[in-house]
């Protein structure tokens, strides 16, 4: 289970996000300050971080903890500006992103740095299903199939939050976010395409849809 | 400045050479002298005077077109104190440290007030920037906690930060330091978010997307854009009547120039109308009920010009709009 330490003064916003990402499955911790939480914050495998932290200055806590530790740090801000953005990819940060933010796409992005983290870098494997980014191939049992850049989008995704069902919008949001502008009846035409193709090397039922909402790849049928 | 305005400025001069001409002439006849030699001095006397004032018009006349010439020349109208020389003579001296006094006092009040007004921005920026962490906590709260009322507060909390967006840029539209960024974007990169952000009301509205490629590089500030073509976004969903309602963006490029032009089939703008579509508080006829506040369109031109954008709008009433955005081409606005 990866562990997630939320750094965030507002208490509404730390409330929620730990609410959001306790229900995603992670282990989440929240605390609004370096002193005091050192531990947590250091052993995290992934650290939100406000960049504006009351008093403190988000910034200067991602030095202090860049001095620890290689820890991920995704920063979180209400700020648009392109200074602040540098700033914190200078001081330290892997990513970046604006509040009002859409939880899948800040889900999407925790789970993306993550794996990127995590120990295979260039494939993720579902049920026995490989999945290899670099290529966009999909292999089982020693066949394999060649995605297009669209179906890959989609498996990707899916593979990201294994285990859990992901809802069409979110799904959509996602694709939206990688240029894709689909709706949902082109997302289901391609999805039935990608089913059927994925028959061809008997992963048919790699993806599951769970009725009224969304689709689901690996963890057992509920 | 002419000769005869010069010579009614020299007029008691005149008047007094003249005076005592005739006095002269008196005296010297009294005094026995034949009238010829009269005639001569007072000949003499009239040339000299004449040569004086003819010096004295030609001297301030130099002076006057140079310093005409230099003040039109200026663009900076108040700088004419630090072009203008030393002054010679005791008016002069006067006339420049009044002027430069004056200017002076001017400088400290524009000083005064700009400050005022860069404080009042800093201010609506903090205050945007502290008011949106609300609304943040708001809409996740609504994600947290899925519902039918809960969906539609989020569209609310949109709506809220939508409002807010166009206070702060309303802020930075007025204001004359510069405080965008420009830098290399990918056209593509620049519609994106704001796609996204409008996403709930395109696929509400049903409304079929058809985005090119867009792979051109511009330059431009990204944020800015963003909010520039949300607004045109904005516009292109609100104003749908059709149908198989549709937004097609597309990018070309024409004499060097590249535009992104955003078109949609809706219900299009009356001919009449057209060339007010980005004036201050214009909102149409009909468009009252739509809660138009006529701040949106004329933001966008604002902004548009401050980074050498041309923004335009062609419409035929009943079948579409489209707004193009034409960059400008080579570097030179990067400086």
């Amino acid at each position: 289970m990866w562990k997630i330490t939320i750094v965030e003064d507002d208490e509404g916003i730390r409330r929620e996000l730990k609410e959001h990402f306790a229900g995603q499955g992670f282990a989440v911790t929240a605390c609004d300050a370096w002193e005091g939480n050192e531990a947590i914050i250091k052993d995290a495998d992934l650290v939100l971080l406000d960049i504006q932290l009351g008093v403190q200055n988000g910034l200067s806590l991602c030095r202090k903890i860049r001095r620890e530790s290689a820890v991920p740090i995704l920063f979180v801000t209400c700020r648009d500006s392109e200074e602040d953005e540098l700033t914190a990819i200078r001081s330290g940060g892997d990513d970046f992103i604006r509040k009002p933010y859409s939880l899948p796409v800040l889900t999407a992005r925790v789970r993306r740095i993550l794996q990127r983290n995590s120990q295979a870098k260039e494939s993720i494997t579902v049920d026995g299903a490989a999945l290899n980014l670099v290529f966009g191939v999909i292999e089982f049992q020693g066949k394999s199939l060649e995605l297009s850049k669209k179906e890959l989008q989609i498996i990707y995704f899916l593979f990201l939050n294994q285990g859990r069902t992901v809802a069409k919008d979110e799904l959509v949001e996602y694709l939206w976010e990688n240029k894709w502008y689909v709706d949902e009846n082109i997302l289901n035409v391609n999805l039935s395409r990608l089913r059927k193709r994925l028959g061809e090397i008997g992963l048919g039922d790699l993806i599951h849809t769970v009725p009224k909402q969304g689709y689901r790849a690996g963890g057992e049928p509920e | 400045m002419n000769f005869l305005c010069y010579l009614e400025e020299k007029i008691f001069v005149m008047m007094g050479n003249l005076f005592l001409m005739v006095l002269a002439g008196v005296y010297l006849r009294a005094c026995g002298n034949p009238g010829a030699v009269i005639f001569y001095f007072i000949g003499i006397w009239l040339l000299i005077l004449a040569g004086n004032l003819l010096w004295g018009y030609e001297r301030q006349r130099r002076k006057y077109r140079e310093m005409c010439r230099l003040f039109d020349g200026l663009k900076e109208k108040y700088l004419i104190c630090e072009l203008m020389g030393k002054p010679k003579d005791q008016m002069e001296k006067m006339y420049y440290e009044m002027v430069r006094g004056a200017n002076k006092a001017m400088a400290e009040k524009i000083e005064e007030v700009q400050k005022i007004s860069r404080e009042y921005k800093e201010y609506v920026e903090e205050w945007i920037h502290e008011v949106k962490t609300p609304i943040a906590a708001g809409t996740l709260i609504c994600s947290n906690h899925p519902s039918p009322q809960g969906s539609r507060i989020k569209k609310e909390f949109a709506r809220i930060e939508e409002l807010v967006e166009q206070v702060l840029y309303f802020a930075r539209s007025e204001q004359v330091e510069k405080d965008y960024f420009i830098s290399e974007c990918i056209l593509s990169d620049v519609v994106n978010p704001a796609l996204l952000a409008y996403r709930p009301y395109i696929l509400e509205r049903g409304i079929g997307l058809r985005v090119e490629e867009l792979s051109e590089t511009v330059y431009t500030d990204g944020k800015w854009m963003r909010y520039i073509l949300g607004q045109i976004l904005s516009n292109a969903v609100k104003y749908q009547d059709k149908e198989e309602p549709g937004i097609h963006i597309y990018s070309c490029t024409e004499w060097g120039k590249i535009r992104l032009c955003v078109e949609d089939n809706g219900r299009g703008i009356p001919p009449e109308d057209l060339p007010r579509i980005f004036d201050k508080g214009f909102t149409g006829g009909d468009r009252q009920k739509k809660g138009a506040t006529g701040i949106g369109l004329y933001l966008c031109k604002k902004l548009c010009e401050r980074l050498g954008i041309a923004l335009s709008a062609a419409s035929k009433e009943g079948e579409g709009t489209t707004v193009t955005l034409e960059f400008p081409v080579g570097n030179f606005h990067r400086m």
